[in-house]
Order: structure tokens, then C-alpha cells, then sequence
């Protein structure tokens, strides 16, 4: 995807507008040398799962130092909502390369108010100015609509209306489920996690933490953090709780390591008969079986 | 992987394949905050279960107290003089088609007669004052600890809840002598009144596979679909056959989590933990209550609940709301999810 650059329209005073918006395979363009006037593109023919990518560039003629593009969506609610998502440059965030976009998490990370989406720092005149994002295409919306605004005044700001030509792919790869009633239960176009049970009766066995034999490592696809581990990898214990009480009561803490690696580690206390701390022994060890669960991982 | 099917999702996430077994909801039913309900015993891997060998064993017929109808004494020794290990629960015995429920720890008698009393699921009282033996048939079940999600079958309710699996006591008006386990899903909540909740018990897709019959399934048809199986050399039991073991059916709908947490052993103090953003949406959510059966050592009323205020906010609290039970002691980091098993649910 080639970065445009052309000017639209040198008959202002101040600068002019201009947005894009691509799925990497059709672009359509738009533009405004009115201050005010938003701006509707042309109908964006794209398929469902597509990553489009709205870019905005912003000319300024007057050889001012200050001027800041800033954008904002409008409507995003109802992408977020049905499993797209939104990236908004803005504070902390980078602006996607050209013809990428950045995935954030949830509709908490977009920040819909102007005054949030940070600085552009300084540029100078004639310079084009870039700002964009991008979202996944559903094909619940045939629309989209972002604001953009020049943070010198409200009232160069933009409102930019996206029309969408959403071809399903649903049926055209991939894998879909539905219930008799035809409601869906899975669909493998959407990022959709499953409890994937990774081992089976993973059985460990551990020494008390004075003696050899106190951990034990684990190989797990995909781990990259504890903050990961805690989110999509899940160890259920099989052999105790409260199905079992004559099990082992103790849990082996399980801790994130290295990249694709978990510990166990022998938990617990060894007490005397009047509860008091002793010595661990080897007849200290603790043997705790596991059903290792992996969301969204690639096994 | 050499064989078999691998679906991706599209961010090329395994969503299941011919290897891997997949959590698939399997039982349905509703419960209250003031009562329990009836698990099946097929939620627990039994319709696989293998019968062991057979021994038989003379009654003990005087010296002995007992405490209710379901007791009788049993001599460790077989008739061959052997003597064999405890019977454990789901052991049959051939009166009644009854089954040992729990054995007393304590042994009784001496020489070749002594004896442990046995809690039966039926009234012993026909036989254990009767010279004679019994044949002791001992089961073997898979081990399996299935997943329990609950909801609030109201759209508008806001409050915390927690729950879990439990046991009829064989003196329970609720004991079915019919039923091995005699397991009960419960809910408690913060709320005044009574609330009702939805259950649903979601098995690993080789138990789900291993139900009799079409009672496990929750969509789709016996007629059409896909089924997804492992190769021949899995066993649901260490005595088993091998069998093909399920890893995925159309037939069930697999848990989806939507934002999940796990979460240390707290200190005694109220602590509200964010698991996330729900994307807004119709689709009523169900929370993983796995976590939350546990109380904090010495304090039973302190446990984990899930914090709901409506179907798109949904957090975790940790908090002394709650009734103590007669759970395990929270001891280790526990997991949270809140899932969904797609629409029309």
C-alpha cells in the first residue's frame, strides 16, 4: 500500500482534510477543504474479518507551529461490541504502519475523548500530518463512523462515515456450529477461545522444599508471561478437593518460569501433632494430579 | 499433528482438534439460593464405569452399634481368608442393589473377624443381623471433577453469588438410594429473597463422549454434525477397554471464555478484582464457580464470588458475605472465567 501523499486542494487558508480507508485489497478516499464539513467516502467493499485501516492526513498551509490532528471515533461501541476491535492512535499508543493496525484488547484501551488521544508534537507547514487506526469488519455493520479534528479549534473538526460492503465469509472457510434453531455456537472467523484440555492427568510429584526434588518444570505451548499464565493456561486438579477427601489437600504452587515453561513447587507446612513446625521428611512429599486446560493457544 | 482435524480460530488459536479434548457444556438445569439440586451421576464419568473383580465376605452378626438402617459390618477378610483393602465408595454389594458410600476408619474385632462398618445407599437392616456373606463388587470410575457455571436466570439481577458441588448424606431427605453419587449443585448470594439460578455442568469432551444416549447433548442432532475422536488407545479407567476417546462433538456446546483471571490466596480483607471488559452483548454469560468452593483457613464465611451487576460487567470479589461450608480450605491460586456457550442458550 503505496502512503498518499497528494494534495487535494491548495484553496485554503489553513489546511485541508483528507482520509483513506482500506481493507489492503480496495481503498476509498475522501476529502474536505471546509473546516466543518464532514466527509463521506464511498462504500468500501470488503469480507467479514477483514482489517481496515482508516487513515487521516491533515495539510497545514499556514506555517504554524502548533497544530495538532487528533481523532476520535464515534459509533465504535457497536464494533467493539460484536468481536472487532478499535485502535485509536492516541496517548501511549504508536500509530500502525501503514497497511497494519495494532490489536488492543477490549473497549476499555479506546479512548473516546479528544483530549485524551495525545500530542502529535510539532510539525511544520506543508507537512502532512498522518493519524489513523483500524478495526476488524463484521458483518453486523455496514457502517462506520470516526471523528477527526484539528485540536486548535473544535471547529475544523470531522465527522467521517464509512460505508461497508461486508461479504461473509462465514460459509466460505472455516469452521461454524449451530444449535436446531440455527443460532450460532462457534465460528472459527471470530478469535474465539475454548477450554482445550492441553495434558491429562498430569501427575506431579514433589519433595518438601528442604530436600531435592522440589520442582518440577513444565513445557506449555505458547506461555509468554505470568500475567499470561493466569489468563489461558488453567491446572485442575483431579485427584483431591472437595471430590476426594482423603487426597492430599495441598496445591504445588505453579509459576510462570521462562517462555513456554511453568514450575511446581512443593507447598505447604510440616507440623508436629500439636501443630507446631518441624522438620520436613520425605513422607513431607506431595503428589498432585492435573487436567492442564489452554485457551487460545496454538497447540 | 500427524492425523486427524485441527480447527483454528482466526487468530490461529487451537479451538479444538482430534488430540485435544474440549470443556463441552453437557447438563442444564436451574437452582435456587435457598436449595440444591440433583446432579447426575453421568456428569461424573459413571456411565463408563468398570465393575471389578468380586469377593465375598461373612456378615458380622452381633457386637455391634450401629448409628442408622445403612450400616452393616463387614468382615476384612474374604471368605477365602484374604483380606482385602477398604471398599470405596460405589462398591455394590449383592442386597438390594445397594452401594457402599463411606467406611468407617476405625476397624473393629480382632483375629479373622475384625471388620469396619460400612454406610450403605440401602436399609441393611434385612441382612446384618442375619448369618451369611455378601459379594462386594468394586467400581471403577474415571477421575473426573467437572466444571459448575451458574447465571441468574434474571436479566435484572445485581448481586454476588458463589457455588459448588456437594454430597446428599444417605439421612438427607434428598438422598436418592437410586443414584451412586448423590451430587448437588448449590448457589449462595448476597441477596435478600429468593433468586434463581441457571446451572451448567461442562465435561471434558472424552467424558461428554463416554455419556449414554443423547442425554448429554445440547444441540444439533444424532443425524448430522461432526464428531471429532482420538485413535483407539485411551481408556476411560486403569481397567477399561481401549476405546476411541471424543475430543469434540457437534452435538455439545464448548465453554468460550470471554475474559478470565486467576487470583492468589487473599488476606482477610474485602478485595475487588477486575477480570476484564465484556464486549456488550445479549448473549447471557455464565461464571465458572470452580474457584469459588474454597474459604479462606479459619474463617469459613471468606471466599471468592463473582461480583455481577449485569450481563456486561461482571467482576470478582473477595468477601465475607457468605455462609460457611464444608468445603476445602482455599490454599492455592484459583482461576475465574466467565464463558459463553454461544447463542441460543
Amino acid at each position: 500500500m503505496s502512503f498518499e501523499t497528494t494534495r487535494i486542494s491548495t484553496n485554503t487558508t489553513t489546511g485541508f482534510f483528507m482520509v483513506k480507508a482500506s481493507n489492503g485489497v480496495n481503498t476509498v478516499t475522501g476529502s474536505s477543504t471546509s473546516n466543518i464539513a464532514n466527509i463521506t467516502l464511498s462504500t468500501l467493499n470488503c469480507s467479514e474479518g477483514d482489517e481496515v485501516v482508516v487513515t487521516c492526513y491533515y495539510v497545514d498551509e499556514t506555517g504554524s507551529t502548533s497544530t495538532d490532528l487528533w481523532v476520535s471515533a464515534i459509533n465504535v461501541q457497536t464494533i467493539v461490541t460484536h468481536g472487532g476491535y478499535l485502535n485509536i492512535v492516541g496517548s501511549g499508543q504508536t500509530l500502525p504502519t501503514e497497511g497494519t493496525t495494532s490489536t488492543i484488547a477490549a473497549s476499555s484501551n479506546i479512548d473516546t475523548s479528544n483530549s485524551a488521544c495525545g500530542s502529535w508534537g510539532f510539525f511544520t507547514a506543508n507537512e502532512i500530518v498522518q493519524r489513523g487506526f483500524g478495526f476488524n469488519v463484521t458483518t453486523s455493520h455496514t457502517q462506520a463512523q470516526f471523528r477527526f479534528r484539528d485540536a486548535n479549534s473544535t471547529a475544523y473538526e470531522k465527522k467521517i462515515t464509512l460505508p461497508l460492503s461486508v461479504a461473509s465469509t462465514g460459509t466460505g472457510y472455516g469452521f461454524a456450529q449451530f444449535d436446531n434453531n440455527g443460532s450460532e455456537i462457534i465460528n472459527s472467523t471470530a478469535p474465539e477461545k475454548t477450554f482445550a484440555i492441553y495434558d491429562h492427568s498430569l501427575t506431579v510429584a514433589l519433595n518438601p522444599n528442604n530436600l531435592s526434588g522440589n520442582t518440577y518444570d513444565y513445557t506449555v505451548p505458547g506461555l509468554t508471561s505470568q500475567s499470561d499464565l493466569d489468563a489461558n493456561y488453567v491446572f485442575v486438579r483431579t485427584d483431591g478437593g472437595i471430590f476426594n477427601v482423603f487426597s492430599e489437600q495441598t496445591t504445588h504452587t505453579i509459576s510462570y518460569l521462562s517462555p513456554n515453561t511453568v514450575r511446581f513447587q512443593w507447598a505447604g507446612q510440616c507440623t508436629n501433632l500439636f501443630g507446631n513446625p518441624r522438620t520436613c521428611t520425605i513422607f513431607d512429599a506431595h503428589t498432585n494430579v492435573f487436567d492442564v486446560y489452554i485457551l487460545g493457544k496454538t497447540l | 499433528m500427524a492425523y486427524g482435524i485441527q480447527v483454528f480460530n482466526s487468530v490461529g488459536g487451537t479451538i479444538f482438534d482430534s488430540e485435544h479434548y474440549v470443556e463441552l457444556g453437557a447438563y442444564t438445569t436451574t437452582v435456587s439460593d435457598t436449595g440444591t439440586v440433583a446432579i447426575p451421576d453421568w456428569c461424573f464419568g459413571m456411565d463408563q464405569a468398570v465393575d471389578l473383580n468380586t469377593y465375598t465376605h461373612d456378615r458380622v452378626t452381633s457386637g455391634v452399634t450401629y448409628n442408622n438402617v445403612y450400616e452393616i459390618a463387614i468382615k476384612l477378610y474374604d471368605t477365602g481368608g484374604v483380606q482385602r483393602p477398604t471398599y470405596e465408595q460405589h462398591t455394590k454389594i449383592n442386597y438390594l442393589d445397594a452401594y457402599v458410600i463411606s467406611a468407617s476408619f476405625t476397624q473393629y474385632g480382632s483375629g479373622s473377624d475384625i471388620y469396619r462398618i460400612y454406610t450403605m445407599s440401602k436399609d441393611m437392616t434385612g441382612i446384618r443381623t442375619t448369618t451369611g456373606s455378601n459379594n462386594l463388587t468394586a467400581v471403577e470410575v474415571t477421575k473426573i471433577r467437572p466444571s459448575l457455571y451458574a447465571r441468574p436466570l434474571s436479566g435484572t439481577y445485581s448481586g454476588k453469588f458463589w457455588g459448588s458441588i456437594g454430597t446428599y448424606a444417605v439421612t438427607d431427605a434428598s438422598f436418592d438410594p437410586t443414584d451412586k453419587l448423590n451430587s448437588y449443585a448449590f448457589i449462595q448470594d448476597d441477596q435478600v429473597g429468593t433468586t434463581t439460578f441457571e446451572i451448567m455442568v461442562a465435561l471434558p469432551s472424552y467424558v461428554f463422549g463416554g455419556v449414554s444416549g443423547t442425554k448429554a447433548y445440547h444441540a444439533g442432532s444424532t443425524d448430522y454434525g461432526l464428531q471429532v475422536q482420538s485413535t483407539a488407545d485411551q481408556k476411560h479407567t486403569p481397567s477399561g477397554s481401549l476405546v476411541q476417546f471424543t475430543t469434540y462433538d457437534t452435538r455439545g456446546r464448548p465453554a468460550k471464555p470471554q475474559i478470565t483471571t486467576s487470583h492468589d490466596v487473599p488476606a482477610k480483607a474485602v478485595l475487588n478484582v477486575s477480570m476484564g471488559s465484556l464486549a456488550t452483548s445479549t448473549t447471557k454469560r455464565w461464571c465458572r464457580l470452580n474457584g469459588t468452593e474454597y474459604f479462606l483457613a479459619g474463617t469459613p464465611s471468606w471466599r471468592w464470588a463473582y461480583n455481577w451487576t449485569s450481563n456486561n460487567s461482571i467482576a470478582l470479589i473477595f468477601t465475607d458475605y457468605f455462609g460457611g461450608g464444608i468445603f476445602d480450605t482455599l490454599e492455592s491460586k484459583q482461576f475465574f472465567a466467565v464463558s459463553e456457550f454461544g447463542t441460543g442458550l
